[in-house]
């Protein structure tokens, strides 16, 4: 069952080649969906069983037009989605995407090693919590205090 | 009984402590039970282990051969040439090399520290939590996980 191509048992992909469980990038593109299925994880598994109808056909047909109509060597232009819910699959990668998180479009720019996440983990919904000095009503002690 | 008694043993030397993979290992404790104490390497791995190196689980570890000690830790580091079944090992299809392995003593510090690199390297919403410091897997934050944070109240005057 674990018969990935050859494992490149190259582990550092950032200047090395980058391996998805043991196959390359270039073999990646060429996987059929039931052999990517294989390699994914149990929930990106699921959900391509579930809904293989496509919802996100559109998407991907715009990945594809904007990929096209890139010139070389740049990044090809934004393309937005509320799709959050997408999972990366190899044909998507370097591709722009603007993910909405509620109100803005984060600009994510797919790169190999996202393949099998969710587009949603990369643009954050909440404003992390950078905390004030607690008033007073924050703590049981503090309740009683009078007001002047 | 026959676990207790040492003076049955071979007069080769008992061994107190042994160092195996990178750790220093019990001697006086049972063999399963001694291997526990190898990062990696559990109860349920130790077992298998010593069943499929045909050593006796009544021993004490300090009582093995180095020949038994040496297939022991050949075994450990090559579980599926010695017919462990691959669900039994800790690290399954592998993120990046799709290898099933067990890992053990320093690798599965690296690991860890790796799958945490490659989150944050991803920026993914769990690697900024685990930047952060933050409960990774949903929990509530709002009254727990106290201990590193401190929120208190100053008594102001009017």
């Amino acid at each position: 069952m674990p018969t990935q191509a050859d494992a490149s048992a190259h582990k550092k992909r950032t200047f090395r080649k980058f391996s998805y469980r043991g196959v390359d990038l270039e073999q990646l593109l060429d996987v059929s969906s039931e052999q990517f299925m294989d390699m994914v994880n149990c929930r990106a598994r699921r959900k391509f069983k579930r809904g293989l109808k496509r919802k996100p056909m559109g998407l991907i047909k715009k990945l594809r037009i904007a990929k096209q109509n890139a010139p070389e060597n740049e990044k090809p232009e934004m393309v937005k989605t509320h799709l959050r819910d997408m999972i990366i699959v190899p044909e998507m990668v370097g591709s722009v995407v603007g993910v909405y998180n509620g109100k803005t479009f984060n600009q994510v720019e797919v790169r190999p090693e996202m393949i099998g996440h969710m587009l949603a983990e990369f643009s954050i919904t909440y404003k992390p919590v950078r905390h004030g000095r607690p008033g007073i009503g924050a703590t049981h002690s503090s309740r009683f205090i009078p007001l002047k | 009984m026959v676990g207790h008694s040492l003076v049955a043993s071979q007069p080769n030397q008992f061994q107190h402590i042994l160092r195996l993979l990178n750790t220093n290992v019990d001697g006086k404790v049972n063999v399963m039970f001694a291997l526990t104490a190898i990062k990696g390497v559990g109860r349920r791995y130790s077992n298998i282990v010593c069943k499929k190196a045909d050593v006796d689980i009544t021993k004490r570890a300090g009582e093995l051969s180095t020949e038994e000690l040496e297939r022991i830790v050949d075994i450990i580091q090559n579980p599926l040439q010695y017919k462990i079944p691959q669900w039994f090992l800790n690290r399954q299809k592998d993120h990046t090399t799709g290898k099933y392995s067990q890992l053990v003593a320093n690798g599965v510090d690296n690991a860890l520290r790796e799958d945490l690199e490659r989150l944050k390297k991803i920026r993914s919403h769990r690697g900024i939590r685990h930047w952060w410091g933050l409960r990774v897997r949903g929990q509530h934050t709002k009254t727990t996980g106290r201990r590193g944070r401190t929120v208190g109240v100053s008594k102001k005057k009017g």
